[in-house]
């Protein structure tokens, strides 16, 4: 569970227990700030909290807004930072400054209907006016080009960032919902056992595919989800979306080229592929001639990871992994 | 991949005519066997009248060899029975092992696997449709 799921559903059981709450979301941060835009804190009438907004050094504070807010039913407009005299008080010593968008209430039936799509794999983006309150959902990979936040929340969804917009009503804090990041790791040979465990650790969904028995065994990877079909089978049956990534390990073309060839005509953010240059250009001439374009297998990362000279299967797993996360946050690389 | 006669045209032939590949719509019995450690997966389907294959059907999911000799068993397996199968089962299972060329009672054209002789690790890959066919077969007759 994220966190955010954590926050949303602990504030959404107060709610139905008849306690008040109010939940915060950081909206905008500027310099360095603990937590980016886009966590949520939530109160409640007791004054016990879930989450943060900071790394501890405002919370207190944004407790006790919730409190008022919960008293007056009214949303309000933070901002913490080096230009406000209380941000030392505060201990906001990282020299950041953070707004926080906070309002009473659960939104119990908004969160529902967002966990909803989520469990569908549907990217969601909830959008607040900042200043009058009002708060609905746009699906921005289906949003109509007549909605006004469609562009802006596509953005956000493709990004997996929280920002605000300003629109003709007032300003829009959009905050992006997206499903979990699924890594289907194709071949449960020695290079996925830590690849596996160290998707699991950054927070992401694993499933390893093999159908060769003798290698996909929990023995080999224990407390990972395993699946003993063919790729494009599992594929066909869980989904590739635009939140998966594909990698094929096992160097043998009757698995692993089914698995590419499936994740060329899906939305897959990742595609690698381990094998020399030679290999990767065998592969490439015989998907060509299943009739993809040069520049749909330019999708296929191959040798697969980043050149960091990786030589043991920890090494190499780390070098996969950098790169997945490379194509995930094109926006937030320094040299991208 | 490990040797190119393997791959030479008459198995690939084979391999790409698929012969019988598909399902049937009630079949007497079926088995799915698979080879562990390389991946290769044979499910066979029959239907059988008075102790002879009357129809059957199989879905191959595997390496060139596989696909071959299921392809060879669509075509010739018709109207065999389940003694037939063993029997050419075992006398692939000589081709390939001491090189000893198929009887006249064999399926006709098993001897276009005798370059697999060379290769060990892939007689497996020829065998098992075979046994996927046996099972099937003893599976109809439960």
């Amino acid at each position: 569970m994220t966190d955010w799921e954590e926050v949303l559903e602990r504030a959404a059981a107060w709610s139905e227990a008849g306690l008040g709450v109010a939940v915060a979301t950081v909206a905008s941060t500027w310099g360095s700030a603990p937590r980016p835009a886009g966590s949520h804190l939530a109160v409640n009438d007791r004054g016990e909290f879930v989450g943060s907004v900071s790394g501890g050094c405002i919370e207190a504070a944004v407790v006790g807004e919730a409190l008022s807010a919960m008293r007056d039913g009214k949303a309000r407009r933070l901002r913490y930072g080096v230009s406000d005299e209380r941000a030392w008080e505060l201990g906001l010593a990282c020299g950041g400054t953070v707004e926080v968008h906070l309002e009473p209430g659960a939104r119990r039936e908004l969160y529902a209907e967002l966990r909803r799509d989520l469990e569908a794999r549907r990217p969601v983006v909830m959008a607040t006016n900042l200043e009058t309150g009002a708060a609905r959902l746009v699906h921005p990979f289906e949003a109509a080009g007549t909605d006004p936040l469609a562009e802006a929340a596509r953005d956000a969804a493709a990004r997996d960032q929280t920002g605000t917009v300003p629109t003709a009503d007032g300003e829009v804090l959009l905050r992006a919902y997206n499903p979990p990041v699924r890594v289907f790791v194709v071949g449960a040979v020695h290079v996925a056992q830590p690849l596996s465990q160290m998707v699991k650790l950054a927070g992401h969904d694993v499933l390893v595919v093999d159908p060769r028995r003798s290698f996909a065994t929990g023995d080999r990877f224990p407390g990972v989800a395993l699946s003993q079909e063919y790729p494009d089978e599992a594929f066909e049956r869980v989904g590739l979306d635009r939140r998966s990534a594909v990698v094929a390990l096992t160097h043998d073309p009757k698995i692993d080229e089914p698995a590419l060839a499936a994740a060329l005509r899906s939305e897959a953010f990742y595609l690698g592929a381990l094998g020399s240059r030679k290999t990767q250009a065998a592969r490439r001439e015989r998907l060509a001639r299943q009739g993809f374009s040069p520049s749909q297998l330019d999708r296929i990362h191959g040798p697969v990871g980043l050149p960091i000279g990786a030589v043991t299967p920890g090494e190499i797993a780390t070098a996969i992994l950098a790169e997945m996360v490379a194509c995930l946050r094109p926006a937030k690389r320094k040299d991208g | 991949m490990t040797d190119p006669d393997v791959y030479q045209g008459a198995l690939l032939d084979l391999a790409r005519q698929a012969t019988g590949a598909g399902r049937l719509e009630a079949p007497d019995g079926s088995a799915t066997l698979d080879n562990p450690l390389c991946g290769d997966r044979a499910t066979f389907e029959v239907r059988v009248r008075a102790g002879r294959i009357e129809a059957l059907a199989h879905r191959v999911r595997g390496c060139v060899l596989c696909q071959a000799t299921a392809s060879l068993l669509g075509r010739e397996a018709l109207g065999a029975g389940a003694a037939e199968v063993s029997g050419s089962r075992r006398a692939a299972a000589e081709l390939l092992g001491e090189g000893r060329p198929p009887g006249p009672d064999a399926f006709p054209g098993l001897s276009s696997f005798a370059p697999v002789q060379a290769v060990p690790s892939r007689h497996r890959c020829v065998l098992l449709p075979f046994d996927a066919l046996s099972a099937a077969l003893a599976a109809a007759g439960k």
